[in-house]
C-alpha cells in the first residue's frame, strides 16, 4: 500500500512539468547549394533569406551557393546593418532575369525607420542598394529584385541616403538651375551616388495625391552621372539618374517603392540657347522608366541659372488608383549639377 | 481593375480558407451527460463515462460492472463578435437594411474576430470491473479575421480608402486519435486510485497565415499571400492519474490530474500550401476554386528551397500542441434517490492547446432521473470571465446535451457559442 502510495504522489509530483517543446525541422546547417537550372528555382536558408530565381535567369545549371558571413566593410557605408548577412554564389554572376530575393531584418535596428530598410549587396567590391525593396513590417522581411549574385545584408539607410519628399505645386520639367556664368555654359555634369559621393543637396516633391494614399515618402540612394557639352548652338551627351521613393502605406505595415529611371540625351537636332536666367536644349531625347513601362519622348530641357550651383529636375508620371478610378501621379527629382564655363 | 470587387472577394477568400482551417473552443466536454450537468460530473461519473475525465472512479465499488459507450461526440464553436444566429443576416449582409448592417459591423471588435471550434468524439469506451479500454477523436482549431478584413468583407471597398492591413489574421488547426486504456482498483474501503494511459496518433496540424497585401501602386493592383504549413501524422502519450472517495454512499469525491504525463511528437514531414490572391485570379477563379488551388499548392517542405513567408506561417506550428496537464476535481451527492449535485474545479496544470480552452473552471450541475429519461442543467464560469450554461436529455441509451458560451471582456468585446453533444451509452450495474 505505501508503495502504490508513493507511486501515486510521484506521479502527481510530475504534473506541472511541461513537456519537450518540439522543434520545427527548419534548420539548414552551414553553407546550402542547390543546383539551379535553366527553368528557374529557389535556395534559401531559415535563417533569414530566400532567393526565387525565374525562368531565364541561368542560361544552364548553377551550382548556387548560400551561407552566411560577416557584413563586407563596404555595406556598413550605407547605412545601419540591420540583418545577417548572406553570401550568394558564383559571386558576381548576372542574372539574365531579376531573382527574387526575400530578406528577414530585425526592425529594432532604427524601429522608426525601419520602413526605409533596403536591401544592399556587395559583388567584386562593387557596391549596390536595392531600393526599389519592399519591406513587410509586419514580418520584418524585405523583398527585392535582383540581377547579379554577390553577398548581401539589410541596412537601414543613413541620413545621407535619404530625402524628404514634399508635395509638387506644379508640371515638373528637365531643368538645370545654375550660376549666372560669364561668358556662357559649356558643358553641365553631374557625379553624385554610391557611399562616396551622396547626391547632398537634393529634394523632391511627389503629386499630392500619391502622398494622400501614403503615411510617409522618401527618397533612396539617388544617383546621377553624366554631362552634356554645349559647342556654340549645339550639345552632345546625356545624363542618367535613377533613385527610388519609398512610401509608408497607410496601414503602416508595409512600405513600397516607385522606381524613377531617367535617360536625357542629346539628338541630332538638339540645339542650344543661353540667356541669363537660363539654357534651353531643344530636341532632347527624354526615356523615363520605372517598375512598369518607360516613356520616351522628345522635347526640351530647360535650364534655369540660380546662385551658382545646379538642380535638375526629373519627373515621372504614371497612374494610381483614385477614388474614381485610374488618375495620374508624377515623382519628381531636383539634383545638384555642375555648370562649367 | 475593379477594386471594390478584389478587395470583396479577397476577404470573402480569407475567410473561406478560414472555415477550411478548421478549430478551441470554451469547453467542450467529453460526453453529452458531462456537458449537461455544465462540466460537473467527477462525482458522477461512473463507468466508461470516468474512462477520459476521472480514472479514479474506475474502481469504485458503486461503479457498474460492466457498460460500454458508442461514439459520443461534442462539437462546439464559437465566434468573436457576431454569434452564429447573425450568421444568416451576415451571408446576406448586402440585402438586409441598413440600420442592421451596422449593427452587425458594430459586432465585429477592434481586434479583428475569430472563429473557434472543438470536436471531441469518444468513439468507443469499454470497462468491465476496474478495467477500460476506449478510443476517441479530437480536433481544436480556430482562425482570426482582422476587423480591416471583416469590413471588406461585408461592406466590400470602400473608394480610395488605403488603410486596410490583414493585421493578425492567421489560422490554426490539430486533429488525433486516442486510445485508452484504464485501472482502477478499491485500495481501501471506499477509496479507489486508477490511472488511465493515453497513446495519442496525430492526423493532422496545420498553421496558416495572411501576410499584409503588396500595394502595387503602379499596376493599381494588390496582392496577398495566404500561405499554410501543415504535419501529418504523429505519435504521444499522456498519462492520467485519479483518485475517488466515498465518505459516505450518496457523497463522491474525486481528483484527477490528467495528462500528468504527455508528450506528442508531431511528424517532422512538412508541407506548404500558398497562394498569391491578385485581380487576375479574382477575375477568373471563384472563392471555391481559390480554395481548391490553395490546397492544390501543396509540395514538401524544404528549408533550403523555400520562401520566408513559409518559414513564417510554419512559426509555432508545434507550439504547445501537446494535451495540458489539468488537475480535476469534483464532489457529487445524491440528496434523494436518482438525484445528483454536483460540483467540479478543474485549473490547467501546463500549456497546452490540444484540450481544455479554460486555465480555470468552476462547475455545478443538477441531474435528476426519471424511470425513461434523465434531465441534467449546469453551470459553468471561468476565471477569464466566460461562462457556459447547460443543459442534457437522456431516453434510453441515448444522450443529448446542449450548451450555450458567452464572454465578455473588458472592452465589451463578446464571444459567443453552442456546444452540442449526442452520444449512446449503456451499462450494467451490480
Amino acid at each position: 500500500m505505501r508503495r502504490r502510495t508513493i507511486i501515486f504522489v510521484g506521479l502527481l509530483g510530475l504534473a506541472g512539468c511541461e513537456p519537450e517543446a518540439q522543434l520545427l525541422p527548419l534548420e539548414v546547417s552551414g553553407a546550402t547549394n542547390r543546383t539551379i537550372a535553366s527553368q528557374g528555382g529557389s535556395i534559401s536558408s531559415p535563417a533569414g533569406v530566400a532567393i526565387h530565381f525565374p525562368a531565364g535567369a541561368f542560361t544552364g545549371s548553377v551550382s548556387v551557393g548560400l551561407e552566411t558571413t560577416s557584413p563586407p566593410g563596404e555595406i556598413s557605408t550605407t547605412g545601419e546593418v540591420a540583418s545577417e548577412a548572406f553570401a550568394v554564389t558564383p559571386e558576381g554572376l548576372q542574372l539574365g532575369a531579376p531573382a527574387s530575393l526575400e530578406m528577414a531584418f530585425s526592425e529594432e535596428t532604427d524601429a522608426p525607420r525601419a520602413w526605409l530598410a533596403t536591401v544592399v549587396s556587395v559583388a567584386n567590391g562593387i557596391l549596390q542598394p536595392y531600393a526599389a525593396s519592399r519591406v513587410d513590417l509586419a514580418t520584418g522581411v524585405v523583398e527585392a529584385e535582383i540581377d547579379e549574385l554577390g553577398t548581401f545584408a539589410v541596412v537601414i539607410p543613413s541620413p545621407q541616403f535619404v530625402f524628404p519628399v514634399k508635395a509638387s505645386t506644379g508640371n515638373a520639367s528637365f531643368s538645370v538651375a545654375a550660376l549666372d556664368l560669364l561668358g556662357g555654359a559649356d558643358s553641365v555634369t553631374v557625379f553624385c551616388g554610391g557611399s562616396a559621393s551622396p547626391c547632398s543637396g537634393i529634394t523632391s516633391t511627389a503629386s499630392q495625391n500619391l502622398l494622400d494614399k501614403v503615411e510617409e515618402a522618401a527618397l533612396l540612394y539617388p544617383a546621377a552621372a553624366g554631362a552634356l557639352r554645349v559647342d556654340g548652338a549645339s550639345a552632345s551627351g546625356s545624363i542618367n539618374a535613377s533613385a527610388t521613393v519609398r512610401v509608408l502605406t497607410e496601414a503602416g505595415e508595409t512600405a513600397e517603392s516607385v522606381v524613377i529611371d531617367a535617360l536625357v540625351e542629346t539628338t541630332p537636332g538638339t540645339t542650344v540657347s543661353e540667356t541669363s536666367d537660363q539654357l534651353v536644349f531643344t530636341n532632347m531625347r527624354f526615356r523615363i522608366s520605372g517598375q512598369a513601362e518607360a516613356a520616351e519622348e522628345i522635347s526640351t530641357l530647360v535650364v534655369r541659372k540660380v546662385n551658382g550651383d545646379g538642380v535638375i529636375s526629373l519627373s515621372r508620371s504614371f497612374e494610381i488608383q483614385g477614388t474614381d478610378g485610374a488618375e495620374p501621379a508624377s515623382v519628381t527629382l531636383e539634383i545638384p549639377v555642375l555648370l562649367h564655363p | 481593375m475593379n477594386m471594390h470587387r478584389e478587395f470583396r472577394v479577397l476577404a470573402g477568400a480569407a475567410a473561406l480558407v478560414a472555415l477550411t482551417a478548421g478549430s478551441a473552443v470554451a469547453q467542450v466536454p467529453s460526453t453529452p451527460k458531462e456537458m449537461g450537468m455544465g462540466g460537473a460530473y467527477m462525482g458522477v461519473a461512473r463507468g466508461y463515462e470516468a474512462v477520459f475525465l476521472a480514472p479514479g472512479n474506475l474502481g469504485l465499488a458503486d461503479g457498474p460492472r460492466w457498460s460500454i459507450a458508442f461514439p459520443q461526440v461534442a462539437v462546439g464553436g464559437t465566434l468573436v463578435g457576431p454569434e452564429f444566429t447573425d450568421i444568416p443576416d451576415l451571408i446576406d449582409f448586402t440585402d438586409i437594411p441598413e440600420t442592421r448592417q451596422d449593427e452587425l459591423l458594430g459586432l465585429v471588435p477592434p481586434e479583428g474576430t475569430a472563429g473557434q471550434f472543438s470536436l471531441r468524439a469518444p468513439l468507443l469506451a469499454i470497462t468491465n470491473g476496474g478495467l477500460a479500454i476506449g478510443a476517441g477523436y479530437a480536433a481544436v482549431g480556430q482562425h482570426t479575421l482582422s476587423r480591416d478584413l471583416a469590413e471588406l468583407l461585408l461592406n466590400g471597398y470602400e473608394d480610395g480608402r488605403t488603410d486596410y492591413s490583414v493585421g493578425d489574421t492567421f489560422g490554426e488547426r490539430a486533429s488525433y486519435w486516442d486510445f485508452t486504456l484504464g485501472y482502477g482498483r478499491e485500495v481501501l474501503p471506499g477509496l479507489s486510485v486508477g490511472a488511465t494511459g493515453h497513446y495519442l496518433r496525430g492526423r493532422t496540424i496545420v498553421r496558416s497565415r495572411l501576410f499584409e497585401p503588396r500595394v502595387l501602386l503602379e499596376e493599381q493592383d494588390v496582392e496577398v499571400d495566404y500561405v499554410g504549413v501543415l504535419s501529418r501524422g504523429g505519435t504521444g502519450y499522456a498519462l492520467d492519474v485519479g483518485a475517488a472517495y466515498l465518505p459516505h454512499p450518496d457523497v463522491t469525491l474525486s481528483f484527477a490530474l490528467s495528462n500528468a504525463i504527455a508528450q506528442m511528437t508531431w511528424s517532422e514531414e512538412l508541407y506548404s500550401r500558398s497562394l498569391t490572391i491578385n485581380s487576375d485570379l479574382l477575375d477568373n477563379l471563384s472563392p471555391v476554386d481559390l480554395v481548391n488551388r490553395y490546397e492544390a499548392s501543396e509540395q514538401r517542405l524544404d528549408p533550403s528551397s523555400t520562401s520566408l513567408r513559409v518559414i513564417g506561417a510554419a512559426q509555432g506550428l508545434y507550439e504547445n500542441a501537446v494535451p495540458p496537464a489539468v488537475s480535476r476535481f469534483g464532489v457529487a451527492w445524491k440528496p434523494f434517490f436518482r438525484t445528483h449535485v454536483a460540483a467540479d474545479f478543474h485549473k490547467k496544470v501546463t500549456d497546452g492547446r490540444l484540450g481544455d480552452a479554460w486555465d480555470q473552471r468552476f462547475s455545478v450541475g443538477l441531474q435528476q432521473q426519471l424511470p425513461i429519461i434523465s434531465v441534467r442543467a449546469g453551470y459553468a464560469g471561468a476565471n477569464d470571465g466566460g461562462n457556459m450554461l447547460s443543459g442534457g436529455l437522456s431516453i434510453g441509451p441515448l444522450d443529448l446535451g446542449v450548451a450555450r458560451y458567452q464572454h465578455s471582456d473588458i472592452d465589451d468585446t463578446r464571444t459567443r457559442g453552442w456546444i452540442a453533444t449526442f452520444g449512446l451509452g449503456v451499462e450494467q450495474t451490480f
